[in-house]
Order: structure tokens, then C-alpha cells, then sequence
């Protein structure tokens, strides 16, 4: 049980209470204003440079392969000549051999009826639909439209998976 | 198709030549500016034949002149300067997806130095088979025969009979619209 003479008030510690803060408080000041804006507009400046930087060099890039082809294109052009002339010349022989029980046909024209009028001795290249006539219906697809390849057409890495016939197949 | 038989063909003979550039598409890539830069005459000749003439069978001994140029060379570098170039090729192959030439400049200096050395050729600064060329060819260029369709024209309606019935019911070609959704 209590009695009076165990009774203790508590008081301020010696000297009193320490001052009680009721200003306002601010963060600690990592960086100054100045070099906040000035840090801002630096990395901006640094961002343009280097994307004008890397654009100037992606087009030099591009335009470096775009020489090479240049260079390459008088030789491919030569041998796609020789190539082309070669098909066409297959085309109007096999032309000639598919039509010739059909009386009154005449190759490279309906019956007679020309495709060109006002051609004279000009070169006109035929269509692609012409050239892809007596071929198969894929073919055009894999040769002409370029079907054959998806946009990645080197190893897969399912390759060694599947035996060579079947992996052909698929892409 | 629209060949007929009188259009003129080359035989086989005229379309084979002794050996084609094999090379795949990083080994011409890079040798194709010290080909072309040997090449030069050859090749400014057929381009500007088969530009002026339209016809690809007009220039058949340019582009065959060209090509044995393009095989001359290649046989001479294979003899001097196969490993840098395999070097080159294989870097150009293995560097980009898109086999740029950007990645392997320090092989292509190895090179340009084999064939400087060697063949006595320099390669062309970056941007010199893009510009205009001017080339004087020595075969003249071909007559553009131009048809006076108007003077034939005139001919044909002069021939007619005097009361002869003209169409009325025709409409330009620009005023073709069968709907109202058409432009």
C-alpha cells in the first residue's frame, strides 16, 4: 500500500527543459539553385549533342553501305542482264512448245493481236506475271515476292532438334 | 508473255560467259570498291551504254568485258592479299546484322594498305561512287527515233471522207468516274 512518505513528484530536469524549437524546418541543402539549373541544362545540351552526334553517325553508317552498293551495282547489273535474257528466251521456247497445237496461236500475242502497238524495236521488260507463267503457283511467291525467308534466316537455335527433312519446312 | 518471235533474243552463247563473280554478299562487299575502282572504265562504259540504250541486249560485250575485268581482279588479289581480305569478309559477315562495314574499319585499313602495296591501287575515299561522274564514252549515243503522232494522226483524219461521223460520246480520261466515291 502507498503512503506519503513514498510519494515523488516529477520534475524538470536541473537547468530546465531545453528550448523548444517552433520554427519552421528545412530540409538540409543537398545543392545549391544554381547548380540544380545549371546541372539541368548541362545534361540537356550534353543529350542533344549526342543524339546529333549518333544520328550524323548512323547516316554515315548507312551511307557508307550505300557507296559500296553503288560500287558493286555495274557488276550485278551485268550478270542480272545475262540471267534475265537467258529466262525470257526459256519462256517464249517453252511458250512456243505448250501453244503449238493451238491453230491460228501465235507466241508473244493473242492470236496475232500484239500487246504492244508502238513498241518497234524498243526493249520491254515483261511483267512479273508473264515471266512467273509457266512456273508453279509458289514459285512467284518464293522467288519474286521474297516469301522464302522470314526476317531472320540464319541458325535457329531449335536447328539441331529436328532432322534436316522436316526442318525445312518450317522457318 | 509479249515476246514474239521476231523480237531478236541472243543465243546462249552470247549470254555465257567463261567464269560469273561467285562471291557471297560479305566478300563483294568487301571487295567491291577496289573492283569497281579498277573496273572503272569498263564499268562507266556499260552503265552509260545500257542507260542510253534501254536494252539490255545492246550491251552484252560491255557487261561480259566488265565481268571478266571484275574476275581479272579477283584472281590477282586472291593472290596477294587472301588472308586480309577473308579477314575483312568475315568481319563484314559476323559484325552487323545488316553487314555494315562500320565495325571493321581496322581490318578494311589492313587491306586498303595489302592493296595499295600490292596492286598499286588506292581505295576511293568514302562517297566517291556516289557522286555524278562525267564519262565520254568513244561509241557515239544512240538516235532516239521519236514517232510524229500528231502528224499521223493528222494524216489519218485528213484520209477520212468529208462527211464522215466523228464520235461525240467520248469522255477524257481524267473524267472517268463511274460513282460518286471515285476521285
Amino acid at each position: 500500500m502507498a503512503s506519503g512518505a513514498e510519494f515523488r513528484q516529477d520534475m524538470p530536469p536541473k537547468g530546465g527543459y531545453r528550448a523548444f524549437n517552433f520554427h519552421r524546418t528545412f530540409p538540409k541543402l543537398v545543392w545549391s539553385p544554381g547548380a540544380v539549373v545549371a546541372t539541368i541544362f548541362g545534361a540537356t545540351a550534353y543529350g542533344c549533342y549526342a543524339a546529333l552526334e549518333g544520328k550524323k553517325k548512323n547516316i554515315t553508317e548507312k551511307f557508307e553501305d550505300v557507296d559500296i552498293n553503288n560500287a558493286m551495282e555495274p557488276f550485278l547489273t551485268a550478270e542480272r542482264d545475262r540471267y534475265w535474257l537467258k529466262l525470257m528466251a526459256k519462256n517464249r521456247a517453252l511458250e512456243e512448245e505448250i501453244m503449238k497445237d493451238v491453230p491460228g496461236w501465235k507466241t508473244g500475242t493473242w492470236y496475232g493481236e500484239p500487246v504492244y502497238f508502238t513498241l518497234g524495236n524498243k526493249w520491254w521488260d515483261p511483267s512479273a506475271t508473264e515471266v512467273f507463267a509457266h512456273s508453279w503457283g509458289n514459285v512467284e511467291m518464293r522467288d519474286h515476292l521474297w516469301r522464302q525467308h522470314s526476317e531472320y534466316a540464319g541458325p535457329k537455335f531449335y536447328d539441331n532438334w529436328f532432322p534436316q527433312w522436316m526442318s525445312k519446312w518450317f522457318w | 508473255m509479249s515476246l514474239t518471235k521476231d523480237t531478236h533474243l541472243p543465243s546462249d552463247e552470247e549470254l555465257t560467259v567463261p567464269q560469273e563473280i561467285v562471291l557471297s554478299t560479305p566478300w563483294l562487299k568487301a571487295v567491291a570498291p577496289y573492283m569497281a575502282k579498277q573496273c572503272e572504265k569498263e564499268a562507266n562504259e556499260f552503265m552509260l551504254r545500257r542507260k542510253e540504250s534501254e536494252d539490255p541486249r545492246a550491251v552484252l560485250k560491255e557487261g561480259a568485258a566488265l565481268t571478266a575485268c571484275g574476275v581479272n581482279f579477283l584472281q590477282s588479289l586472291k593472290r596477294s592479299c587472301l588472308p586480309q581480305t577473308q579477314k575483312l569478309a568475315e568481319c563484314v559477315d559476323q559484325g552487323s546484322a545488316k553487314l555494315y562495314m562500320s565495325k571493321c574499319h581496322d581490318d578494311q585499313k589492313e587491306l586498303d594498305a595489302c592493296v595499295e602495296a600490292n596492286m598499286n591501287l588506292t581505295r576511293p575515299k568514302l562517297g566517291y561512287f556516289s557522286k555524278l561522274h562525267v564519262y565520254d564514252s568513244a561509241t557515239p549515243a544512240p538516235q532516239v527515233k521519236q514517232r510524229d503522232y500528231k502528224a499521223e494522226a493528222a494524216q489519218v483524219l485528213n484520209e477520212l471522207p468529208a462527211e464522215y461521223h466523228l464520235r461525240k460520246d467520248y469522255r477524257k480520261y481524267n473524267d472517268w468516274r463511274y460513282n460518286i466515291t471515285e476521285s
